[in-house]
């Protein structure tokens, strides 16, 4: 019984060590989408001008 | 005293002859420009009713596949060119970046894309609309 406790613990231990040791590689995918972090305020507004924008360009959209 | 007519005549003639010759400097500066962009628009719509040229996720055209089309990698760069134009105005009039201002108008550009046309999310693959 307590030899079971004591390789739980181990194994637990291990496990944690393991997950320490694991290299956690963060990539910062570029290019990042900028427009999805905006504030939602200014979303909104950055959408009607967008809208506005692709209507008055009918030769760049 | 003729002379003087002819003289006054001649004055009056250059300077209208002037005025006409700005005027027709002014309208042939304008109309190529606009027709180029037309030409060019023509190019890039046809391009991407092929599936050679889609919209990519921060708001620029691009190539699906490699082309050796010249005409057509100039219709795309001059787009493009007039595009991030328009996007810098309108990241100045709301108070975010260029980037900002390209990716929004992707999302909206992929919402009107015709089935069959390809698309390009930020770091994602070509994607052919359905």
């Amino acid at each position: 019984m307590r030899s079971w406790a004591m390789l739980c613990a181990a194994a637990f231990a291990g496990g944690i060590g393991l997950a320490g040791c694991t290299p956690t590689v963060r990539v910062e995918v570029a290019p990042i989408n900028i427009y999805a972090r905006l504030d939602a305020n200014v979303r909104v507004r950055l959408d009607q001008e967008v809208q506005t924008l692709i209507q008055q360009n009918p030769n760049l959209f | 005293m003729i002379s003087k007519l002819r003289n006054g005549t001649v004055a009056g003639l250059l300077i209208s002859s002037l005025a006409l010759g700005l005027g027709t400097v002014a309208v042939m500066s304008a109309a190529p420009a606009m027709a180029q962009s037309a030409a060019e628009k023509a190019a890039v719509d046809a391009a991407k009713a092929k599936g050679d040229v889609g919209e990519q996720g921060d708001g620029y055209l691009g190539f699906v596949k490699p082309s050796t089309d010249q005409a057509l990698a100039a219709a795309v760069a001059a787009i493009n060119a007039g595009r991030m134009a328009v996007y810098r105005d309108t990241a100045m009039k709301t108070g975010v970046s260029l980037e900002a201002a390209g990716q929004a108008t992707a999302q909206q550009l992929f919402a009107r894309l015709p089935p069959g046309q390809y698309f390009k999310p930020l770091n994602g693959d070509w994607t052919r609309k359905t």
